[in-house]
């Protein structure tokens, strides 16, 4: 290897709080806007090219499981980057200048609750 | 103490086509710091070793390398408390070039450094007839003296990741220098600073990923000092009052 | 200057709108009425309201731009060629052209609208 090939993107010692939760926010960044492209393309080629009795036909397939997991994933991968975001902006805002670390936690904690709770919720809808 | 080794990164541009990793093995004294164990080694072993250091204490900021990973002072590392596992790994700083073995060239970061014009701008009012008295209250001092502990050893630069893959990146030392004369009530430069401040590759690269902050050998709190300069910035672009 | 602010400042503004709008699309998606199921009929009797077309519009604004956008820091951060920057950018703002017009056609059967987009 020469000196100059080290690899300095990823491969940066130990890995903390910080460097996950910046990970964590371009992970999910990147893959609710890809998401977002399907969820447009889909329904618009449902609305559009299917019409009212596909777009009522497939909301049933997809609003219970697995569909309804996946569903669940992606409110988990919103709510992550929305408490994250949210941590970053309060920092930026000069409101957690010394409390950013622990406030992650406290962001995330009710994030996973909320999850929990409305995956509950949804789950015992299902018929 | 038992034995314990070192693996040491080793290039000599002159002679090797390749890095490669030197094992040295070791009988630290307790308190023995790692660059004094490099010292040593340079001495009785291998008189080829190629390190930068100055003060020993803390202070030059010469001595900063990726010990097992992690950029830190040589000279404020116990050999003790790095080689958990039995061995040291000490490799040259992230992200800079190397020149020989663990000494890296910094002219990048020194640039970078300039380009902030880390000194004190004077206002417009007229030179006075003799010195000019420049006094700080006591307590913005203190504010202000943190910001001015850095030691220019460059660790946060290998810590940073915007550094890693984005070279342009002002980055940390030249950014917490910027936010030390901004923040002085006493300085009038803000217009000059402004082009390499407020710029992509200013304080905007920033993510808050605070690895500059954590690896900070004088403990300076980097990443808010950033965040103290976006916080200004955006205020001046919204025209909010109370800005100064 | 401001070509390092602007793409900062909107990030963020567009983050705390879609606080409110993506959490209002969650809620009427999801829980506003729990066991009940999708049907065009309800979406469609939905948007009659202006309030909830306002909604879906703004949603599908806020959130393209805050996607690419997003998207664009992210593979400028990498360190490109100012060429290679004018590339992405550009690259953004198509696929987000593309996508509002994707949002436009699937609303537009619902709104009694002509559809952009000739499938």
């Amino acid at each position: 290897m020469r000196p100059e090939e080290r690899d300095t993107t990823l491969d940066v010692g130990g890995y903390r709080l910080g460097m996950w939760s910046f990970l964590g926010q371009r992970f999910t960044g990147l893959l609710l806007t890809f998401y977002l492209f399907l969820h447009l393309f889909i329904i618009a080629q449902v609305t559009r090219a299917g019409g009212p009795v596909t777009f009522s036909a497939l909301a049933r397939v997809l609003e219970r499981p697995p569909y309804l997991y996946l569903d669940l994933g992606l409110v988990a991968v919103v709510l992550f980057h929305a408490a994250n975001g949210v941590r970053l902006i309060l920092f930026e805002l000069n409101m957690a200048a010394r409390s950013q670390g622990r406030l992650f936690w406290w962001l995330v904690g009710p994030a996973g609750l909320i999850l929990l709770l409305g995956g509950a919720v949804l789950l015992a809808g299902v018929r | 103490m038992d034995e314990i080794s070192f693996r040491i990164f080793r290039f000599d541009p002159s002679r090797d086509a390749e890095a490669r990793y030197q094992l040295y093995r070791i009988r630290p004294e307790p308190g023995l710091t790692v660059l004094s164990a490099l010292v040593n080694l340079r001495e009785e072993q291998d008189g080829s070793l190629a390190f930068r250091a100055s003060c020993r204490s803390g202070i030059c900021g010469s001595d900063a390398m990726l010990i097992n990973g992690r950029a830190r002072l040589a000279c404020k590392t116990q050999v003790a408390e790095a080689a958990g596992d039995g061995t040291v790994t000490l490799e040259p700083l992230r992200g800079f070039p190397v020149l020989k073995d663990l000494v890296v060239d910094q002219s990048d970061f020194w640039e970078k450094l300039v380009r902030v014009k880390p000194w004190l701008i004077p206002g417009p009012e007229p030179a006075p007839e003799r010195e000019r008295l420049m006094r700080l209250p006591a307590q913005q001092f203190d504010e202000l003296s943190r910001a001015s502990d850095c030691i220019f050893c460059a660790c946060c630069y290998a810590e940073c990741p915007m550094e890693g893959r984005h070279r342009a990146y002002l980055g940390p030392a030249a950014l917490v220098k910027a936010y030390r004369f901004e923040a002085d009530p006493r300085d009038a430069g803000s217009a000059e600073r402004r082009g390499a401040l407020d710029h992509p590759d200013g304080v905007w690269r920033c993510h808050h990923v605070f690895r500059c902050t954590e690896a900070c050998p004088k403990e300076i709190d980097a990443a808010w000092a950033i965040q103290q300069l976006q916080r200004r910035l955006a205020a001046r672009h919204l025209r909010l009052k109370g800005d100064a | 200057m401001g070509r390092g602010f602007w793409p900062w400042f909107l990030q963020r503004a567009t983050a705390v709108l879609l606080l409110a709008f993506l959490g209002a699309h969650l809620w009427l998606e999801h829980f506003a009425a729990p066991g009940r199921v999708t049907t065009y009929r309800r979406v469609a009797a939905r948007l009659a309201h202006p309030a909830f077309v306002a909604l879906d519009w703004g949603l599908l604004a806020l959130v393209v731009f805050h996607g690419l956008n997003g998207a664009r820091t992210a593979v400028l951060d990498l360190g490109l060629s100012p060429a290679g920057e004018r590339a992405v950018t550009w690259l953004a703002v198509v696929l987000g052209v593309g996508a509002f017009l994707l949002g436009v056609d699937a609303l537009a059967p619902f709104l009694g609208m002509r559809a952009p987009i000739p499938w």
